[in-house]
């Protein structure tokens, strides 16, 4: 893989590091120069990860779940 | 697709979206609560910070619910249930823009009720303490800001990937632009987030 290859993937690098650490850093090795890149956006992705998550309204799921119940039955 | 569900072989949980579909097409209403509990979280967020509204994102949020279960008889099972239901809430987004627009020239010289500020959860002073910028709460806020501050094409494929995990081709299919095209849109999103919250980035770390 060339620095160029290395950059087109660099998501599906960073996904891969968690079951193929060795796999890598020997490619982050032989790569030095993607090296700051890759840990630019894994750092990002880290802060992605604490963006907050706000629940759908209760009630709303319970109209909805109702209609899809009385939907189904009409189906059978 | 066979809309069958092996239910001794198969706990829910395993079984695809797109059978979980195709049996609530054939009147099982279970297969439903299932899908829903899978994508009532994600979506809700991806509209939240879609349309940075949160009584507009309940009122889509509802729609798009409601579309799914109305037109559950269309979906052939040929493409995937997540593509599906992130086109319908994406196009009902563009919708919900064209005509925000529209009430924006037709209102021009009405007061504004938006202070441009914050978005989903608008608090009232902007610039965070150096206390406030210990705690999670503070740090979680500003990232949401900083996301919803995102231009559109940016925001919307930062917030596929995020909220719902989904591949880069699929993402592609929904938003109808290249792979290539679409991973540069997320690369310029996170690198935008992290030039806003650069401060704070060795706090998550």
């Amino acid at each position: 893989m060339n620095a160029e290859e290395f950059e087109a993937q660099v998501f599906e690098l960073i996904e891969r590091e968690a079951f193929d650490p060795n796999g890598i850093h020997e490619l982050l090795a032989a790569l030095p120069e993607c090296r700051e890149d890759f840990e630019r956006i894994k750092g990002a992705l880290a802060l992605a990860e604490q963006l907050p998550l706000l629940e759908p309204p209760a009630h709303l799921d319970g109209v909805l779940l109702a209609l899809a119940a009385a939907q189904a039955s009409t189906t059978t | 697709m066979d809309s069958e569900l092996p239910k001794a072989a198969l706990a829910v949980h395993d079984v695809s979206d797109e059978s979980l579909l195709l049996a609530y097409r054939d009147g099982d209403a279970g297969a439903f609560k299932e899908l829903f509990e899978r994508y009532r979280g994600p979506l809700f967020n991806f509209l939240l910070r879609r349309v940075r509204d949160r009584s507009r994102a309940e009122e889509l949020y509802q729609d798009i619910w409601t579309k799914v279960i109305e037109r559950c008889g269309e979906f052939r099972g040929e493409s995937k249930f997540s593509s599906w239901l992130y086109t319908i809430a994406r196009n009902r987004c563009i919708d919900h823009g064209r005509r925000m627009k529209f009430r924006a020239h037709d209102s021009l010289d009405a007061p504004r009720s938006d202070s441009g500020q914050a978005l989903v959860e608008r608090v009232a002073n902007p610039g965070p303490s150096t206390e406030d910028l210990a705690t999670g709460a503070t740090l979680k806020e500003r990232i949401a800001r900083a996301v919803e501050e995102l231009p559109e094409d940016q925001r919307e494929v930062f917030l596929l990937r995020q909220l719902q995990g989904l591949g880069f081709q699929e993402i592609a299919e929904i938003v109808g632009a290249p792979v290539n095209t679409v991973k540069s849109r997320m690369r310029y999103a996170l690198e935008r987030l992290q030039h806003e919250l650069g401060s704070l980035r060795e706090d998550v770390q």
